[in-house]
């Protein structure tokens, strides 16, 4: 048997592998999007108000993705509302909600006395993604595909250049609000497998590190979506055979990917040099 | 075609734009002139739609509403260093192709036809060979090519420029306006925001001169005159050698 006939034998495992691509290809798509558009610390300020409604979930006894989805979505709402009262100071929107979401999700996990379960939602766990889970993740990672595919050529012109999009008769304002409504639906449901305080990274690091190579916008969406299926599937891998949080393994591997993708760049643009002395 | 009719606009209660009426005729060549804090661009932003004017009308193709369809026969070339992100992965190809992007529905996909007019486009603004690179990696001028060539890929009716020749060398500008010439020619309505008053002494059909948010005059370009323009910037001017120049005297 080979390791990954061993790893693959369990049902959980399959589950977690099968949820990790799904999550991958959601969180990369979307995050191209938001890195671009200087929306990173977006998908931070989501990922804590995610913990609020696992929170109220384990409190009042329902899914913790179902109560997940619900507190990002009308977080996400709630940015856009002081986005548009602080215009120009939107990141004072962001760190509004994120004060908000922690204080209010440390006042329910003392209420709720027994938080047994809250390093599986804060670092992820391989052991906790149901059946449920992954019904609810390939639904939203097709909603995510769907939007993103009928959209592309109009977010990347508004992401590009929002100025002229909204003079050529884009409507910039719904684009915006779909996909930060999208993304905080994806922070949600990926919330069991990479945890609610290392979800951001899904979203930021495979885009930060295909930006160091990608020639066109084609290559950054495949880059991308590599490095996070390598990062995720590889950071899985680890949970099980090290014991080990699945999330803090998967930041950990996108870390070492950034730091070898930055010594690669640097010997290409001295190689480059040196040619041209 | 554009029209504003006693138009005032105000933000947090500073009156930044008094009493502007304006009208641009169909295939007219239109550039706005004025020191820095004049109001041009603000005036660029009420025409183009972003902003909304606090009272008066501001008709395009003699409607004050647009549909999205309207808004397609649009093109805005930005002022580059404000509007764009030096990093972003989109190739020179990519770029001029977004200009078609308004009018493509869900789905769909570039034609082969759209693929032939970007590279047609690029060759006649002299930036084929640069089809592969990477838009943050080119200079400004072969930028604001680029960003030209978006501009008019999806054959616009109003086009709409912001300081275009800050930054270029002469040969980009005289590109520019050959090209311009070729638009207003095909019927196309121009409208530019430039520092650059001899040049569009020389190309343009009209100059609008602005100081102080409002426009101190309007007239043909023929009749444009650098007193006219001292009158607006409160000191002597004159032209110098270099062709494309006005200079402080005192």
């Amino acid at each position: 048997m080979s390791g990954c006939d061993i790893v693959l034998q369990y049902e959980f495992m399959q589950r977690a592998f099968l949820a990790g691509v799904l999550v991958s290809i959601m969180t990369s798509l979307a995050g191209n999007f938001l890195v671009l558009k200087r929306f990173s610390q977006m998908g931070d300020s989501l990922s804590h108000t995610a913990i609020v409604g696992v929170a109220a979930a384990l409190l009042f006894n329902f899914s913790p993705t179902i109560g997940a989805i619900f507190s990002t979505v009308a977080f996400a709402l709630a940015i856009e509302y002081f986005k548009s009262r602080f215009k120009r100071f939107e990141e004072v929107s962001l760190a509004l909600v994120s004060i908000t979401a922690l204080g209010l999700a440390s006042v329910l996990f003392g209420i709720l006395k027994s938080s047994s379960n809250l390093m599986s939602f804060l670092f992820g766990s391989i052991v906790t993604i149901g059946n449920e889970d992954m019904w609810i993740i390939l639904a939203v990672c097709l909603v995510t595909v769907t939007f993103i595919a009928m959209f592309r050529k109009k977010l990347i012109l508004a992401t590009f250049d929002e100025v002229s999009a909204k003079v050529s008769g884009v409507n910039t304002k719904l684009l915006d609000f779909s996909l930060n409504i999208i993304s905080a639906t994806i922070i949600a449901v990926s919330l069991k497998i990479v945890g609610g305080l290392l979800i951001s990274s899904l979203l930021v690091f495979p885009t930060a590190i295909a930006m160091r190579f990608a020639k066109n916008f084609k290559y950054l969406q495949i880059w991308s979506l590599l490095i996070s299926l390598f990062a995720i599937l590889a950071g899985l891998s680890a949970s099980y055979y090290i014991d080990i949080p699945p999330g803090g393994a998967t930041v950990l591997i996108f870390v070492l990917i950034f730091f070898i993708a930055e010594i690669i760049n640097i010997v290409i643009k001295r190689s480059i040099a040196k040619t041209f002395k | 075609m554009i029209e504003l009719i006693d138009v005032n606009f105000y933000i947090d209660q500073k009156r930044i734009l008094k009493d502007i009426n304006l009208k641009v005729q169909k295939g007219e060549f239109a550039a706005i002139v004025g020191p820095n804090g004049s109001g041009k661009t603000t005036l660029l932003n009420i025409i183009s739609g972003i902003y909304t004017p606090t009272s008066g009308k501001r008709l395009i193709f003699g409607k004050q509403h647009l549909t999205p369809q309207d808004k397609q026969k649009i093109s805005f070339v930005p002022q580059k260093v404000t509007n764009f992100n030096q990093s972003f992965p989109l190739s020179v190809f990519e770029t001029v192709l977004l200009g078609l992007v308004p009018k493509k529905g869900l789905f769909q996909r570039f034609s082969k036809q759209d693929l032939e007019k970007a590279e047609s486009i690029l060759e006649k603004l002299q930036i084929k060979q640069l089809k592969n690179r990477l838009i943050g990696e080119l200079s400004g001028g072969q930028q604001q090519r680029v960003f030209l060539a978006r501009a008019l890929i999806s054959d616009p009716q109003i086009l709409l420029l912001d300081e275009p020749t800050v930054g270029i060398d002469s040969l980009s500008e005289q590109l520019l306006f050959e090209i311009l010439g070729e638009k207003k020619k095909e019927g196309t309505t121009i409208l530019m925001v430039t520092h650059d008053v001899y040049a569009v002494t020389q190309h343009a059909d009209s100059i609008i001169c602005m100081g102080e948010g409002t426009i101190y005059t309007a007239c043909s370009a023929k009749d444009f005159s650098p007193e006219k323009y001292e009158s607006v910037y409160k000191y002597k001017i004159k032209k110098i050698a270099h062709k494309h120049s006005f200079i402080k005297k005192q």
